[in-house]
Parts: C-alpha cells; sequence; structure tokens
C-alpha cells in the first residue's frame, strides 16, 4: 500500500492550483475515473455538454466535479466556459470606430505599411540576458525536450484514398 | 509533386518567353531580370539567406503594423518581449533579431512573420489566462519563424525570384520599394493563411518550446479549447477562423502527441500575467 501511495500523494502534492474554481463542460461523452491514470477505475460517467467545475489539474487531467460525483477525465475533453472576453463597451467603440481597432480581412487590406510602427516594435525588444532575467523572476527553469513527432499526427485512416497511387 | 512539377514546368515556359521577348525585341523590358538567378531559381526554389530573410519580414511586418498600430502599454509590451525572446532561445534560431508586439485590435489573433517578428492581437491577450498560455501562442507563431512558413509560402508563388539579390544590402530607397512590392503579397498571405500542415507543425513545435523554457505545455491546447468553446461565427474571430483549422481539429490533431508530455510539472504563471495585463482587463470593463 505505502508503496503505491507514497507516488499517489507526491502526485497529489505537484497538483497545480490553476484553472481550478473555474467552471466548463464536458466536451463529448466521458467516463470520470478515480485517479489520474489511463486504467484506473471509472467512478461515473458524464455526458456531452455536462456542466462541470475544474477543481485542479495534473499534468494532462483535469479533476472535475459535477453535482456529487467527481473525479478526474482528460483535460482535453473539457470546454472552458469562455472568459468575458471583450466588453460590451469595447465591442460597440469597435463598430462606431470603423474597425480601425480590428484586425478584420478588411483591415488586413485596407492597412497602409507603417514605418513608424515598427521603430516602436524595436524599441520594445527585450536582449537575450533581459529575457533569462524575465524566466529567473518567475522561478522558470529551461529543460530539455525532443519535439514531438509528426508521425503522431497522421494515422492511417486520415490518409487520402489515392495516397499510394504513385 | 505534381503541383511543383507543374510550377516549375512553368516556370521554364516563362523563361523562355522572356528570351524570346528579349530577342525579337517584345513589349516588355527584361533588363531587371538576371536570367542566371532566373533558371536557378526554377530548378530550386531561391534559397534565401538570413540577412534577406530578416529584411523580407521586417517589410512584412511593417504591413502588418499598418493595420493595427501597437498598444500604448511600454509594460506590457517589454512583459510579452521577455517572455517571447525566453521562448526564442529555447528554439533551433536563438540568434534572430526577435520581436514581439501586441497591437491594438480587438480581434482574436496573432501573426509571424519571417526573420523573427511575432504580434498578438489585443483581442487574444484578452483570452488568455496566465503566462503559460501566452507562452503556448507565442511558442506557435515562433515555429512559424523558424521553420520558414511564411518565406516559403512567398518562395512558392515565385515572388522572391522577382525581388533581386542583395536585398540584404538595401538602403532606405531600396527599403520602402521592398515594402511596397511586398505589401500586396503580405496582405494576400496573410488574408488567406498558411498550410494547414503548418499549423498543426507550429502546434506541435509550440508546445514543446513552451515546455523547454519550463511551462506548462497544455498551456496552447488550452487556448484552444477557450477558442473551440467560442462561437464560430463571432466576428472578433473571423479571420482566425478563415485563416486556420478548427479549434477542435487542432486539438484532436496535437492529443496523441501531447500525452508524450504527460510527465511535465511545469508553472503557468497566472499571477505574473494578470498583474502585468491588469490595465486590459481595467480598460475593457470601462
Amino acid at each position: 500500500m505505502g508503496k503505491r501511495t507514497l507516488p499517489f500523494l507526491l502526485l497529489m502534492v505537484l497538483t497545480l492550483p490553476a484553472q481550478a474554481g473555474e467552471s466548463g463542460f464536458a466536451a463529448k461523452p466521458v467516463d470520470v475515473l478515480a485517479r489520474p491514470a489511463p486504467n484506473a477505475p471509472v467512478v461515473t460517467r458524464f455526458a456531452k455538454q455536462q456542466p462541470l467545475e475544474i477543481l485542479g489539474r495534473n499534468g494532462s487531467w483535469a479533476q472535475v466535479k459535477s453535482g456529487a460525483a467527481s473525479g478526474w477525465v482528460r483535460l482535453l475533453d473539457v470546454r472552458f466556459n469562455v472568459p468575458a472576453k471583450i466588453a460590451p463597451a469595447a465591442k460597440s467603440k469597435l463598430l462606431s470606430d470603423n474597425g480601425i481597432r480590428g484586425f478584420s480581412e478588411e483591415d488586413l487590406l485596407a492597412g497602409t505599411p507603417s514605418r513608424g510602427e515598427l521603430e516602436k516594435l524595436s524599441f520594445y525588444s527585450v536582449p537575450p540576458k533581459d529575457a533569462l532575467g524575465f524566466a529567473r523572476a518567475a522561478g522558470l527553469k529551461a529543460r530539455r525536450q525532443d519535439y514531438i513527432e509528426p508521425g503522431d499526427y497522421m494515422s492511417m485512416d486520415e490518409l487520402p484514398e489515392d495516397f499510394f497511387d504513385e | 509533386m505534381s503541383a511543383l512539377r507543374l510550377l516549375i514546368t512553368g516556370l521554364f515556359v516563362c523563361a523562355a518567353a522572356t528570351i524570346g521577348a528579349c530577342k525579337s525585341g517584345g513589349g516588355f523590358s527584361v533588363e531587371n531580370i538576371n536570367l542566371d538567378t532566373v533558371v536557378k531559381s526554377v530548378g530550386n526554389l531561391r534559397e534565401v539567406k538570413e540577412p534577406e530573410e530578416i529584411q523580407i519580414g521586417d517589410s512584412m511586418a511593417e504591413t502588418l503594423l499598418g493595420a493595427s498600430p501597437l498598444l500604448d502599454d511600454p509594460e506590457l509590451q517589454k512583459y510579452v518581449n521577455g517572455i517571447g525572446m525566453w521562448v526564442a532561445l529555447q528554439s533551433e534560431r536563438p540568434n534572430l533579431p526577435w520581436h514581439f508586439g501586441v497591437n491594438s485590435s480587438d480581434h482574436i489573433n496573432a501573426f509571424a512573420a519571417p526573420g523573427g517578428y511575432v504580434i498578438v492581437t489585443k483581442g487574444m491577450m484578452m483570452q488568455l489566462r496566465n503566462e503559460a498560455e501566452l507562452a503556448g501562442v507565442l511558442g506557435h507563431e515562433i515555429s512559424h519563424v523558424t521553420r520558414k512558413h511564411h518565406l516559403n509560402a512567398l518562395r512558392k508563388s515565385a515572388l522572391v525570384n522577382l525581388l533581386g539579390e542583395g536585398v540584404s544590402a538595401a538602403t532606405d530607397s531600396k527599403h520602402a520599394e521592398l515594402v511596397k512590392q511586398l505589401a500586396g503579397p503580405t496582405k494576400e498571405l496573410y488574408a488567406r493563411g498558411l498550410d494547414k500542415s503548418d499549423e498543426f507543425e507550429a502546434d506541435r513545435i509550440g508546445v514543446v518550446l513552451a515546455a523547454r523554457a519550463g511551462y506548462d505545455p497544455y498551456g496552447l491546447p488550452a487556448v484552444l479549447t477557450t477558442l473551440a468553446t467560442a462561437d464560430p461565427k463571432d466576428n472578433f474571430l473571423s479571420l482566425l477562423y478563415k485563416t486556420h483549422p478548427l479549434p477542435q481539429v487542432r486539438l484532436d490533431k496535437l492529443a496523441p502527441g501531447l500525452a508524450t508530455l504527460d510527465g511535465i510539472k511545469a508553472p503557468q504563471n497566472a499571477s505574473r500575467f494578470q498583474l502585468l495585463t491588469r490595465k486590459l482587463r481595467l480598460a475593457a470593463s470601462q
């Protein structure tokens, strides 16, 4: 028991609190597990669109609660309720500005190149040593991590029918 | 492959036609076209050296910033540059002159231009909840630069071949000319978007760059889940939706690879992000 519990407790300590307290819903019908592991026992099942509260995070897992039921689901199976992204005031101002503050396709096509803005952009740039300072101030530590293999992104059934024709 | 063959054949035909026009004193001038360059280009899309890439990106960024100016918030601009540079240092092109900026648009989007330019809209910043999400978005854009996605799109259009060699030695007047030449194609490229495969590649590189920088690699996926929840008909998402695969499709593509990063426990830095973006939220609530 001890051997199995310790790593699990450590895992719980390392669980990231951020995003806790947020609300959302299930992106699809999903099994809710007792622990953040694929082989953990299924506690219950949430329906698609079932509202839920996010209690915590652990890597790719979210601890969720809906009514009296709680457990772990894959983070990617959770959709967060959209934050109050654009205040109505900002929206009406945008519209009254005839899109000047926007970056719609029309704005992009109608824009005139601006050397002045590019110079301003250069003014804000940060040398690498200052970037290291930004990282240290936040306690960030660089880690070695290989790129994800592109092969992970295409299964045989996604290949076009004529893929092997040539 | 057949498209490439067609392009190459087409360019040979163009080159042949050019020679013909030259010999017969035809109706257009070929004085400024170096035939050696054209011939070299058609066989093998012309290699663009780094100084030239930066010069091209510089001109494209000028056009992008012309559509929406930078947000007047020096503290936020410096912050985004600090994070952006830190993430870019984890890439295979740490020595590019990286520039990051937040523009004043309420639309939700982010852009990159060759040579190290990355612009995030104010609307996108408003969607983000922590630094790990910002690092993920910046990582995605940085990947477009390191993998030369926009530059290659220009090269494929054969436009770069017509710009002429020695762009990097441009004088002010030559620079203005370059901006003028590139303004139309830049607008067209950013209104049309990159190939979907470029976007998927930028997603999977972006999460790794954020992870290398010490962040929770789920920042970018979290942003995609936010976007997947938003109303796709929202006007503020129109250009993003037109130029990118649907967020849900991107999440589905990313999911198997993301599983390989499962063991990483790393911070999201919500408090610093919330502090540095407080003016944005304050302005929006007024």
